[in-house]
């Protein structure tokens, strides 16, 4: 089916979901008329829970919603669009007490009815949980930990405003009203049921093995796995998955990483891999054999999902690793079109498939910039980072014709973005990949 | 860039449940429903019947406060009010019968004698709730945990209107406390 088919569906069910509250609690039987504050406080809280509800699917890597967006896509959209979500939630008490002064004793924690109490514990439990997650690199806590705690809270969160919901009536006091509203929300949780406990158990049958782990330049590592016992998975050059190492395939610890390999390769798959954290830092070390389980793929920042005359790829860092895979795949496929790649890189000895990209230029209309921050000496290509002058003097003169990929640390993607835009290229014909995932 | 269309699609999706948000709120302020076409359906087969009493829908001065008076109390009242059995002894008292209305509508906040103890306490206005949907719940009270046979003779339960005409007097929660019968 036609991706963006399946997208404008997904989109759609989407908008019907989290307007569905506000339509059937329009419908009759209905309680006497408020004024306009109280009805607006009450669609507020509505509106919040569902979409609070809705963020449970969206998160839930169920691969024929996320496909047509991309996943890191929809975990931005997750962050922000939650983050509005409690400020609705937020804003319906507060809201009721501006209408009506004399009840800002029911934002009390300890005060109130049982219904107010009940719905300012599910209020704490949502700020808790924004809280967390907006600082919980600062605060310096575990990244499982923190994820445990935001499934917890989340869960917590929404079970809290049903029995609130469920207290203070009106509405609900229909009960297929109720039960609509209850629906939405179980389903959700079943799609975290999904994410934790059916995936990793589908997982659990296609298992793989750590078949080499070589030293690349730079502190990187390509991490090659071979499936076990199956015909390995399908993806597109360009995509990622999250890897389980060494570990129960519930475990929550898994890490994501880019595909470099070709995607040809079906049963051997190929990781980049940085020494950037705890768990990359040790990548070198793990053992041969070591079993694997690979979800995925993810991610749309693809070649393969539009045609186009040419490339131009923009790389900085281990931001290299996506176009290893895509550069391998198109060689693989004998691909003839032209491929311009700017590779960004701390110095020459550092530069990471420096040799492979040498080979690949043999078998591709490629041409590799090089711009390092800090030059060996003899020198001849360029250094400093990639701006507007850069691009003004290596850019092909083809280039508005082609589709350029960006993928690197983000000041280098708002750099490369800056230095497009004041060529002149259109939105449509840039695709970034920012690794926000943890 | 694929990025910037996340940022524009949070905010147009945040703008849209706000909009829907208060165009509910203005909707529903204005007494607006939906009827469901089944329902339409059952309201057609009421007009059909006609004029036959034993399908006839129940008359007006029949005010069905039963089911809505339970509901009522459960969704608003339970929280804090497991029974009130005293409310039949209570109503004896000589001005209890609007004073109760006036309760219910504006609150309390004051002293009062209960069981020969003085004590304060503060109660919260309801009058948020339809005028039906009051006078179901204080009928509920009334007639609930045996208090119906406990009721003094002849008495008569609330209508809606009661509490329509004195919801104008818009009292404090204090000149209510004032109000309150002493035995």
């Amino acid at each position: 089916v036609n991706r963006t088919i399946v997208g404008v569906f997904w989109l759609a069910l989407y908008l019907v979901v989290i307007l569905l509250p506000l339509v059937i609690m329009m419908v009759r039987p209905t309680p006497a008329p408020r004024p306009f504050l109280v009805e607006f406080s009450l669609a507020l809280g509505f509106v919040g829970l569902v979409q609070i509800s809705v963020q449970l699917m969206l998160i839930a890597r169920y691969p024929q919603l996320t496909g047509p967006y991309g996943i890191d896509l929809i975990l931005k959209y997750h962050r922000q669009i939650a983050t509005v979500a409690i400020l609705l939630i937020v804003a319906h008490p507060i809201i009721l007490v501006i209408d009506n002064p004399t009840l800002v004793g029911l934002l009390n924690p300890f005060g109130g009815t049982t219904a107010s109490r009940v719905g300012n514990v599910a209020i704490y439990a949502l700020v808790l949980l924004a809280a967390l997650s907006i600082f919980r690199q600062r605060m310096k806590l575990d990244y499982e930990l923190w994820r445990v705690s935001h499934a917890l809270l989340g869960v917590a969160a929404i079970g809290l405003s049903h029995w609130h919901i469920r207290l203070a009536g009106h509405y609900t006091d229909t009960p297929w009203k109720e039960r609509t509203l209850l629906a939405i929300s179980l389903v959700a949780v079943a799609a975290l049921v999904y994410l934790r406990i059916v995936k990793p158990a589908l997982l659990a049958r296609r298992p793989y093995r750590v078949s080499a782990v070589t030293p690349e330049r730079g502190s990187t590592w390509s991490f090659t796995v071979t499936a076990d016992g199956h015909d390995g998975l399908r993806f597109e050059p360009g995509q990622f998955a999250w890897l389980k190492v060494g570990a129960s395939p519930w475990t929550i610890e898994e890490h994501p990483f880019s595909f470099s390999s070709s995607a040809l390769e079906r049963g051997r798959l190929e990781f980049g891999i940085k020494e950037l954290g705890d768990f990359t830092s040790a990548i070198g070390k793990v053992p041969i054999g070591t079993r694997v389980y690979v979800d995925g793929p993810h991610g749309a920042f693809s070649p393969d999902r539009e045609a186009a005359p040419g490339y131009v790829f923009f790389a900085g860092g281990i931001g290299i690793s996506p176009f290893m895979s895509m550069l391998r795949t198109m060689a693989d496929r004998a691909d003839s079109r032209p491929i311009t790649l700017f590779y960004g890189a701390p110095s020459w000895d550092e530069t990471a498939y420096r040799d492979d990209l040498e080979a690949l230029s043999h078998r591709l209309e490629l041409e590799v910039v090089y711009v390092l921050e800090e030059a060996p000496e003899g020198w001849q290509g360029e250094t400093g980072f990639i701006d507007a002058a850069l691009l003004a003097r290596r850019l092909p003169d083809d280039q508005l014709e082609r589709l350029h990929f960006v993928c690197g640390p983000p000041a280098m993607i708002d750099a490369v973005e800056r230095a497009l835009s004041k060529r002149r290229v259109p939105l449509e014909q840039i695709r970034s990949e920012r690794f926000e995932l943890v | 860039m694929r990025h910037l269309y996340v940022n524009r699609a949070t905010l147009l999706i945040g703008l849209l449940l706000v909009l829907a948000a208060a165009l509910f709120g203005w909707l529903r302020s204005q007494g607006l429903v939906l009827v469901l076409l089944i329902d339409q359906d059952r309201l057609e087969a009421l007009d059909e019947v006609g004029d036959d009493p034993a399908s006839a829908p129940a008359p007006d001065d029949a005010w069905a406060w039963r089911e809505l008076g339970a509901d009522v109390f459960a969704a608003s009242c339970q929280g804090c009010h497991a029974e009130l059995p005293h409310l039949p002894r209570f109503i004896e008292r000589g001005s209890a019968r609007d004073y109760l209305v006036d309760f219910m509508l504006f609150g309390f906040d004051g002293a009062a004698v209960i069981d020969g103890e003085r004590v304060a306490f503060r109660h919260p206005p309801f009058a948020r709730l339809g005028d039906d949907e009051l006078a179901a719940s204080l009928n509920h009270s009334l007639t609930a945990w045996g208090n119906e046979g406990a009721l003094p003779a002849g008495f008569e339960l609330y209508e809606p209107e009661t509490f329509e005409e004195r919801r104008d007097l818009d009292l404090t929660r204090e000149e209510v406390a004032e109000e309150r019968p002493t035995e």
